[in-house]
């Protein structure tokens, strides 16, 4: 494993670093937790990482609430996200992802930047932002800003809508203002209980008005597919149903429209069938003692 | 159950020597043929000089990883290092003694089963006067006839080699121990979590209390993982999870409550009547929890790991 490694200070210098090397081999590095790994088992060529880890520049590094959203620069790390008590509070499911990824030691380096254009399909973060409807905010070499929907920003295993003079800047998070009860987690499947990549994981935040309806709904699966699953007829399925008074019956027709999007593979983590079991039985669980 | 507890012959022998220095300024070296791999023998020994000799712990240097040096011995298995090594460490210093005590009572002008080893003095009872043993070993340098202070033991148990269907009485002490886990199973993951795990065992005497609960804690980890998490997936020979990313031991935050009930016992055959307890802890345990997991569910479980996805398989019948 050999690279170079250059490291801008500022965004203008780092746009500079992005326009240069156009033409030759290069990767971000953020919180090297994946990037290193991926370099050892497959070391490249004439490589240099633009490293981001000093770059001074809060809509890169800042976590900011804005009225109707939620701005994290993709640099903010999983143990900035798990120690935020306004994202604990609103956004409970980005906040567990946060808390349940890797180790602590991983989650103080690991960014919610990197675990986005990492785009693997089990990644925790990725996976509630999905379910938040997030949007990437994508800063091109040139300084213009495109907007991309989550669900448009992964293309394939490993693959991301980013072109090679774009860089993540920030992921926007819309917040509901008017409602009553907000019901958010992420549920990750492991052997253990820490130091896990997701065998299978769902995302839910779900939000409900005073009569405890459901009024805004975002649920997403990861390690069932090839990239994490927006699951929209689900949400569908649940949008208007009291939350605290689904029948089994429809905790089960709400499962089954989840597994609609899980098209898992059996690895040496687990089988396609227990990945599809489990995810069935965690769907149905969302419901239960939620009085 | 039942495991050996130090002294298993499962070799030819299963001897450790062990070879001893006092120095003219009050330190001792001990050159052990056992080795350190974190089960804390180290200090066992050197709480064993110190018991023996009287000296504080800081004059003690316990070498144990020169193998240029190191005197002979197994290796590190069948919960046998306190034991052997203790034994071995042991007759060293009773042979040592036999070169101390003699000069000792000389200049104390008493016999040597008037002394008594302590605060790095060797005192007479019955007159209260005290030699600093610094003072003793100088004596038995400089003076004639001139000998080191540097002794030799080699300790071999009385356990006999077993025999060509594996049989015989081939430990020199046995453990005894038994382990009560309660678990709880997520129906819904088949996911396993150990709440509490009671630990009842035969521990001889106990040398090190805190070095006892780090082996029993360790030892019951340990277990976990082989009941739960930990599997080699080999195919057509290919280990797939050579990492301990995807070969999974258990991580702090799997940690149940372990209650620890020492059952002290005196071993004839033990260093201060103290037996080997590495082992015994950690073979109870996968079959405690597999038990366990039986009978949460009703359903029986003839492999190890008990995995998540074993649990759902059987909890969903499916083969």
């Amino acid at each position: 494993m050999d690279f170079n490694v250059i490291t801008p200070r500022t965004t203008e210098e780092l746009l500079a670093f992005i326009t240069e090397y156009q033409d030759k081999n290069f990767r971000f590095g953020a919180g090297g937790t994946d990037l290193i790994l991926e370099l050892k088992k497959q070391p490249q060529e004439n490589l240099t990482i633009i490293n981001l880890a000093q770059l001074n520049d809060d809509s890169f590094n800042s976590i900011i609430i804005d009225g109707n959203e939620l701005r994290t620069g993709a640099l903010v790390t999983a143990n900035n996200i798990a120690a935020d008590f306004y994202i604990q509070e609103h956004f409970p499911v980005l906040f567990q992802s946060a808390l349940q990824h890797g180790s602590r030691q991983i989650r103080q380096t690991a960014t919610i930047g990197g675990n986005l254009c990492t785009a693997s399909p089990a990644g925790d973060m990725a996976c509630a932002l999905m379910a938040l409807r997030a949007q990437c905010e994508i800063l091109s070499a040139e300084g213009n800003i495109r907007i991309v929907a989550i669900e448009k920003f992964f293309t394939g295993v490993r693959k991301t809508d980013l072109k090679k003079n774009e860089i993540l800047r920030s992921i926007i998070v819309p917040k509901e203002v008017n409602s009553n009860h907000t019901y958010s987690d992420f549920i990750k499947i492991g052997t253990r209980s820490s130091m896990e990549c997701a065998i299978v994981s769902l995302a839910y935040h779900l939000e409900a008005d005073q009569n405890n309806e459901i009024v805004q709904c975002g649920i997403a699966i990861g390690s069932a597919a090839p990239t994490i699953k927006f699951c929209k007829s689900a949400c569908e399925y649940l949008m208007g149903k009291i939350f605290n008074k689904m029948t089994d019956k429809e905790s089960e027709e709400f499962a089954s429209l989840i597994l609609e999007y899980a098209s898992p593979i059996s690895d040496i983590r687990a089988s396609a069938w227990y990945r599809k079991q489990v995810l069935f039985n965690i769907a149905k669980g969302i419901f239960e003692n939620k009085d | 159950m039942l495991h050996v507890g130090g002294g298993a012959k499962i070799y030819r022998s299963d001897g450790c020597g062990t070879t001893i220095k006092f120095d003219p300024y009050g330190y001792l070296t001990i050159l052990t043929g056992s080795t350190e791999i974190g089960q804390g023998s180290e200090t066992i020994l050197a709480m064993i000089a110190c018991e023996e000799l009287g000296i504080s712990p800081g004059k003690i240097r316990v070498i144990n990883t020169d193998t240029d040096v190191k005197p002979w011995d197994v290796g590190v298995h069948a919960s046998r290092t306190s034991f052997v090594a203790g034994n071995s460490l042991l007759g060293a210093i009773k042979r040592l003694k036999e070169k101390i005590s003699p000069r000792a009572a000389q200049m104390l002008k008493t016999d040597i089963d008037d002394l008594k080893y302590q605060n790095d003095l060797i005192t007479s009872l019955k007159t209260g006067e005290a030699v600093k043993i610094d003072k003793v070993i100088r004596e038995i340098h400089f003076n004639e006839p001139n000998e080191l202070c540097i002794e030799s033991y080699y300790y071999e148990p009385g356990s006999e080699f077993q025999d060509k269907k594996y049989m015989g009485n081939v430990s020199g002490t046995y453990a005894f121990a038994a382990q009560a886990i309660e678990v709880e199973v997520d129906t819904y993951t088949g996911k396993v979590k150990v709440l509490d795990v009671y630990v009842a065992q035969d521990v001889g005497k106990v040398l090190n209390p805190l070095g006892l609960s780090g082996q029993i804690e360790g030892g019951v980890v340990m277990g976990m993982g082989y009941a739960l998490t930990e599997e080699l997936i080999v195919d057509k020979g290919y280990i797939l999870n050579p990492n301990f990313h995807n070969y999974k031991l258990p991580t702090a935050s799997d940690i149940p409550k372990i209650h620890f009930y020492p059952i002290e016992t005196l071993d004839e055959a033990g260093p201060y009547g103290a037996k080997g307890v590495g082992e015994a802890p950690l073979i109870p345990t996968p079959v405690a929890i597999a038990n366990a997991v039986s009978n949460a569910l009703g359903l029986e479980f003839n492999s190890l790991p008990v995995s998540p996805e074993k649990v759902l398989k059987v909890l969903n019948r499916v083969p």
